[in-house]
């Protein structure tokens, strides 16, 4: 497994994340698509299936 | 944000959350090493705090995660066809909810014909709040208040 799962927070190490957020995906692009799991049904959701209705809003996080 | 999920449901406003990684493992909370942790931790989202929005986990790796930019708290607004109408670097729903509302007004004036879109960079700010994140990080474990909180405090005195 790759460090993404990390087991201690460095802050030193979110800095390069934040320059790849802001010089990648600019307004006006198109988004890519990927295939996420519903917690409640275990069923496979692609965000496509999302944006083709209407306007998503997508907040990333996590408990901690 | 689930009261801005409330508030645009009927506008064919999708409002989703989704679960990415730990961003402050500690002893109670660790890091995934499974789906099953994951899933266990977006439960304890859902029930703890009481999040009432739709929740989609990410793969254990962060595929979607890490195209977006695997920053921890960030919030996309997505048109129709996935067209990018929104990115912020941070969850703010103040901003999320005006930066929404610009946008259905000037989706729907775009179809009428009397406005049309143009790009614009901004910085935005957000009230900071230390007290509510030290209980945050209490809640995951001691170590997630001493790997934010020292680690910051060491860098604040060294400067």
């Amino acid at each position: 497994m790759s460090g993404y799962n990390y087991d201690v927070f460095d802050m030193q190490a979110e800095r390069p994340n934040f320059e790849g957020f802001v010089g990648n995906l600019h307004v006006g692009e198109r988004a890519p698509d990927f295939p996420l799991e519903d917690l409640e049904s275990g069923e496979t959701v692609r965000l496509k299936d999302l944006w083709s209705k209407g306007l998503v809003i997508a907040e990333f996080g996590s408990f901690t | 944000m689930d009261a801005i999920a409330d508030r645009t449901a009927d506008r064919a406003v999708s409002s989703i959350f989704i679960y990415s990684r730990e961003a402050h493992p500690g002893e109670i909370y660790r890091h995934h090493a499974t789906m099953d942790d994951k899933r266990h931790h977006a439960k304890a989202l859902r029930d703890v705090v009481g999040i009432r929005r739709r929740i989609l986990l990410d793969d254990i790796e962060g595929t979607s995660h890490q195209a977006y930019g695997t920053l921890p708290n960030m919030t996309w607004i997505f048109g129709r066809g996935g067209l990018i109408l929104y990115k912020a670097a941070w969850t703010d729903p103040i901003d999320i909810e005006q930066s929404l509302d610009h946008c259905i007004d000037g989706l729907e004036r775009r179809v009428k014909g009397d406005k049309m879109p143009f790009y614009s960079e901004r910085l935005s700010w957000r009230i900071r709040d230390d007290d509510t994140f030290r209980e945050l990080l209490e809640r995951c474990g001691p170590q997630a208040v001493t790997d934010f909180f020292g680690k910051r405090d060491k860098a604040d005195a060294a400067e």
